[in-house]
This record gives C-alpha cells, structure tokens and sequence, in this order.
C-alpha cells in the first residue's frame, strides 16, 4: 500500500483495448513517448476481445457516393441527432484505416474475397463481414512492437486538472496495489462505455453483453475533471441470444435466419433498435413470445461460409456453448431477447472535435467513452483513436511536464486505499445490485419527472451512506470499488440528462413529454461540472 | 459457471491468469495450478481456455448454467 511507482510521458493513454491501441500506435509512430494504462491486460480485453464479424468500411467507387453513407447513418442511425463532423471523417478516413489494420495483419479477406453484408441495423450501406478477426490482439502486439510503456492491471481513477488542463492521473495496480502517478503532457482517454447500470437478463453481475468490467471509469473521471459529456440519456439494447452472456444475432442473421415468434410467425423490426425493441415489446405483451431466430432453412454452404465464421471471429465461446447443448442449425432455433442496457458504440460520452479533442485542454477521448454518434462502433474508434493520436502527440510536442500537488495525491489515495483499512463494512456488489433497482425502475423503461429526480435522491443517498463504507479485502476488491463508485457517477449523469430532456426519443420515453419534438430538442443534452461540484446543464446544437 | 481447470492437463504457464479480462484467476502457487478466486465474476468469454489451447494444452473447460436449453427443437433429421 505505501508503493508507489512514478511516471512521466508525452502522452498517456487511459485504456488499451481497440480506441486505446490505436491512438497508442499513432502517437508513437510521431516519435513520442506513450504510456497506455490498461485494467485488465492488452490483446484480450474490451468489446472484442477475440475479434469482430464486421467492420464498416468506405470502399471508394461503391455504388454509393461518400455523401450518400454519411446522409444514411446520420438519417437512419442517429435519426438526425449526430456530430456529422466526426460522422464524415468516420467514414471518409475508414479505408486508410482498413488498409493500416490489413498491414498489421489483420484478414479482412475470406478465400481471398471481401464479402460485404448489410449491417443488421443500418440497412442501407453495407459492411465487411469476417473483419478484425484478432483485432484486438494484432493491435496490442503494435503496440507492444512500438515500445509505448504498457502498464497492465492498471486501473487509471483520477485525471488532475490544474489550471484548466490535463497534466496527468493517478491510478491502482490491481494485482500488486501499487499507487501509480502519471505525469503527462497530453492524455487520451480510450476507457469505453458503461455496462452493469442496469440488471442483465440472467441478473447475474457479470453476464452482461459489454464487457462487465466497462463501468464509465472514463465518463467518471472525466466528469469530475470538469469535461462536458453528451447523450449520457440514452442507455440502449439491442436482441441478443437468451441463456448465454448475451451475444449477437448478427451472424444468423446475415446468414439468412429469419426472426420469429412463438407461433413461427414473422417477427417485426423497426427502422433501428429502439423501434425494433419497441415491436418487440407489443408482440411480448400480446403474448406471442418466446422469439427465436430460426436458421434451420439456411443451406449448409450458407451457414458454413457465413453463420459459423462470423460467429467464430466475434463470440467464439458462443458457437462452443451452442455445440456443448447440443444445437443442431437444421433442427434447432434459438431464443433471443434484449439484452441490458448499457451505453457505448459511440453515442454516449465525452463531447469531442473530429480528431478526438474535447471541451478540456490536454484531454482527447476516441471509442465508446465518446459520445455524438450513433453506431460508430470499431470503425468510429479507430478513425477518431488514430486522429486523437496525431493531436495528443501534436499537442504534447509544445507542451511541458507540470507537477502534482501533493494534497491532491493524498486524497485520492484515501479514496483508493478506504475499504482495504475497515474491517467491517458494505460489499461492492450489494451497492451494484441495488444501484440496478434504482435504475431500472426510475430511469428505465418509463420515464418522468417524479421517478428521475427520485433517481437522483437514491444515487446520491447510496453514494454518501454507502461509498464511505465499502469494504476490500485485496487489491482486486479495491477495483471492483472503485467501479462501483464509476458506476454511480455514471447513473447519475443518466438520471440528469433523462430529467433535463423533456421530450421522448430512442429508448428515452418519457410519459410526461411523450411528444418527440425535433424543432426544439433536436440538440444534444450537456453536461458539466463545475469545480465547486455544481452540474451545468444545458443544450448544444449537433454541429 | 466459471472455467473448471483440470489439475493434471495444467502446466502452470499463467496464461490464462495473465490474460483474464475479469482478473478471476490467480496461481495456485504451492500446486502450480491456475485457480478461480471469483468465480462470480467470470464474463464466460473463453479467454482462458483459447489462451490454454494456443499453448498446446486443454486444461480448462466450462459450463453454462443459465437456462437449460438456449434453443427449440422444431424439426426431426432423418437420422434422428
């Protein structure tokens, strides 16, 4: 516990899973010194942790112009709230970026083809399927091959901020309990979105679709820093397979599985999830499930070349599950429901420019901590990683090491090492636990003034009876604390943001302003603390 | 249900404790043996048991409680 390791770099990196690498590797390809901070360890950690089954890609000379991409995700996707800034350099930029991964080694090709498919959601332009198998890892040998300083089991859970700026963080060995500062001149956070917010389907802890270890660290820190977050009211979910941690049904899907109801009859989809979830939840309530997606018409050729390729890049352990039930694709279908809700993919979080900066000077964010597009997924996180990575390095480069005031390293210290020195006192997971209920019933489903602002009181009541008393047993403990503490923070920017937006839209419902009112709402909600701990809350039109 | 490791296939190599995204693992130091310190938090992603295959050894195996069957069976083979 009195360990303490020291570090000074250009540029820290907070997070090293898709976004985390990808800024690490540019930053480092521009000749400075990058440090990448990772909780779990690089190469298997994040969304994707064994790959992906797609990747969204603009392929030059397509039937579709580049124009005509960006108008479809902004119309289709964001339904017209989205920073179509960061949306155009997503896509345009997306084929340099696909060319760099395939250098690194990553197959794109599939018998020496690219197979395109429409992404089950976006419809209109089509994505690469058996992308990215090995993302993740190909990106973390990049980095390791690079030299940046790679610090595992390193949990990042303060940024210090002195006169306005970035000038470092502090954070935790979870193995060992080392106490680590980081000095740095630029700082990227690349942390993901949130999950375990709300109860999983099972409401098992941690069979959550998103990696249950993503829990807002990055939407924590960064608030409490006094860096405006965005969208932070629309916590979403999509279908996903029953009976499993929750995996997609993308690969069916593609293959040509049909989507039915219990009495085999169609099952409808809506022009994106939150439609979709919403006719889900009619034929639920009409009594027609359970629903299943049903492949057993698929040809074998069919379900090879694509249901058990695309399942393997992405969800291996899925396809294994399947083979150990005994599930057969000609006679089996398999049941699906939504899974929790969460927030990532790029909608929720830091607001930032298109190469990754945000409202805080020395601070850039890429990946699922961003917020401002809907559905911008791998391909959003390593565009904007890449560009955060060229301004990080940038920015670094005119820039000097400044030091940490010493009160700031003690107090963060107390708030780390608290639950190690009670003998007696609350677990992590019953505040996990009841931090779900708060959400599910006053920021869930059915929204309103009375139940958000109840939210409100319960998280704040939970934080100051509870928090102080959180009890660890090792260093492991420590991290599961602290997520909690992430975890709280996090739920209370969502009750917030639900309470300042007073209309409906996606998965938002608000029965006391069912109306989706675009002509005054059509603006992202912001949120900002203030140093005296006062949130500012107010609305900034998408640009 | 957490990865159950079989004690004689494991060789002790760490992998699966180096790599585990959800840190349940630690090294049974006096056996030499990875071991499940939380099982409660295990993802079942696999991870341990691919990084065990990619070393040539098929030490750990899992389980999936959750359910029963995840799918329905609606049509006969002809071999059935």
């Amino acid at each position: 516990m009195d360990q303490t390791k020291e570090v000074e770099t250009d540029v820290l990196v907070i997070g090293g899973a898709i976004a985390g690498c990808s800024a690490a590797i540019k930053a480092s390809q521009l000749g400075v010194k990058v440090t990448l901070a990772e909780k779990a360890a690089i190469g298997r950690c994040g969304c994707a942790p064994w790959g992906l089954d797609h990747i969204w890609w603009y392929f030059p000379g397509g039937d579709m112009s580049l124009d005509d991409v960006i108008d479809a995700h902004m119309e289709r996707l964001c339904r017209k709230l989205g920073n179509r800034g960061v949306l155009t350099k997503m896509w345009k930029e997306s084929f340099n970026r696909a060319r760099d991964l395939e250098n690194l080694g990553i197959e794109f090709k599939f018998n020496g083809k690219y197979h395109w498919r429409t992404h089950h959601h976006l419809g209109v332009y089509n994505s690469l399927i058996y992308a990215g198998h090995n993302l993740t890892s190909a990106l973390a040998k990049e980095v390791t091959r690079c030299n940046v300083n790679v610090l595992n089991r390193t949990m990042i859970t303060r940024l210090i901020v002195d006169r306005d700026a970035v000038i470092g963080a502090i954070g935790l060995n979870t193995r060992n309990g080392e106490f680590i500062v980081i000095k740095s001149k630029a700082t990227i956070l690349a942390t993901g979105g949130a999950t375990r917010l709300y109860p999983s389907p099972t409401n098992r802890l941690f069979s959550t679709f998103a990696p249950p270890n993503d829990t807002g660290d990055g939407y924590s820190m960064a608030f409490r820093a006094g860096a405006q977050l965005i969208n932070m009211e629309f916590p979403m979910a999509h279908p996903t397979t029953k009976g499993f941690r929750p995996s997609s049904t993308g690969g069916f899907k593609n293959a040509g599985a049909s989507v039915i109801d219990a009495y085999g009859n169609p099952l409808e989809a809506g022009i994106d999830r939150s439609e979709t979830s919403r006719l889900h939840k009619k034929a639920f309530e009409a009594g027609r499930y359970p629903f299943y997606v049903d492949p057993t018409g698929i040809s074998k050729e069919k379900y090879d070349e694509v249901c058990v390729t695309s399942i393997k890049n992405e969800v291996p352990m899925y396809f294994d599950f399947l083979q150990f039930k005994g599930f057969d694709y000609r006679r089996d279908i398999v049941e699906i429901e939504d899974h929790e809700w969460d927030l990532r993919d790029g909608r929720s979080g830091l607001l930032i420019e298109d190469d990754g900066r945000t409202s805080l000077e020395g601070l850039f964010a890429a990946g699922d901590c961003t917020g401002g597009v809907f559905d911008a997924e791998s391909m959003g996180a390593i565009v904007i990683a890449w560009n955060a990575g060229e301004s990080a390095a940038q920015f670094a480069g005119k820039n000097v090491i400044f030091d940490i005031e010493s009160n700031i390293l003690e107090e963060e210290k107390k708030r780390i090492f608290n639950p190690l020195k009670l003998k007696e006192g609350v677990n992590w997971a019953d505040i996990n636990m009841g931090l779900q209920k708060i959400m599910k019933e006053y920021a869930g489903e059915i929204r309103h003034s009375a139940g958000l602002e109840r939210c409100i009181e319960n998280i704040f009541d939970l934080r100051e009876e509870y928090i102080p008393r959180l009890v660890a047993k090792d260093f492991h403990e420590l991290m599961r604390c602290l997520e909690v503490q992430s975890l709280c923070d996090t739920a209370e920017m969502i009750a917030r943001a639900a309470l300042a937006r007073k209309e409906s839209r996606f998965f938002h419902l608000r029965t006391d302003y069912p109306r989706t009112d675009d002509e005054n709402w059509l603006k992202f909600v912001v949120l900002e603390r203030k140093p005296n701990g006062d949130i500012r809350i107010f609305l900034k039109a998408p640009d | 249900m957490p990865p159950i490791i079989n004690p004689i296939l494991c060789t002790g190599c760490g992998l699966c404790i180096n790599f585990c995204p959800m840190d349940v693992l630690r090294m049974n130091t006096e056996q030499n043996i990875a071991t499940v310190v939380y099982p409660l938090e295990c993802w079942h992603c696999g991870t341990c048991k691919y990084e065990c295959e990619s070393n040539s050894t098929s030490a750990i195996s899992m389980d999936f409680p959750f359910l029963g069957k995840p799918y329905k069976r609606i049509k006969n083979l002809p071999n059935d």
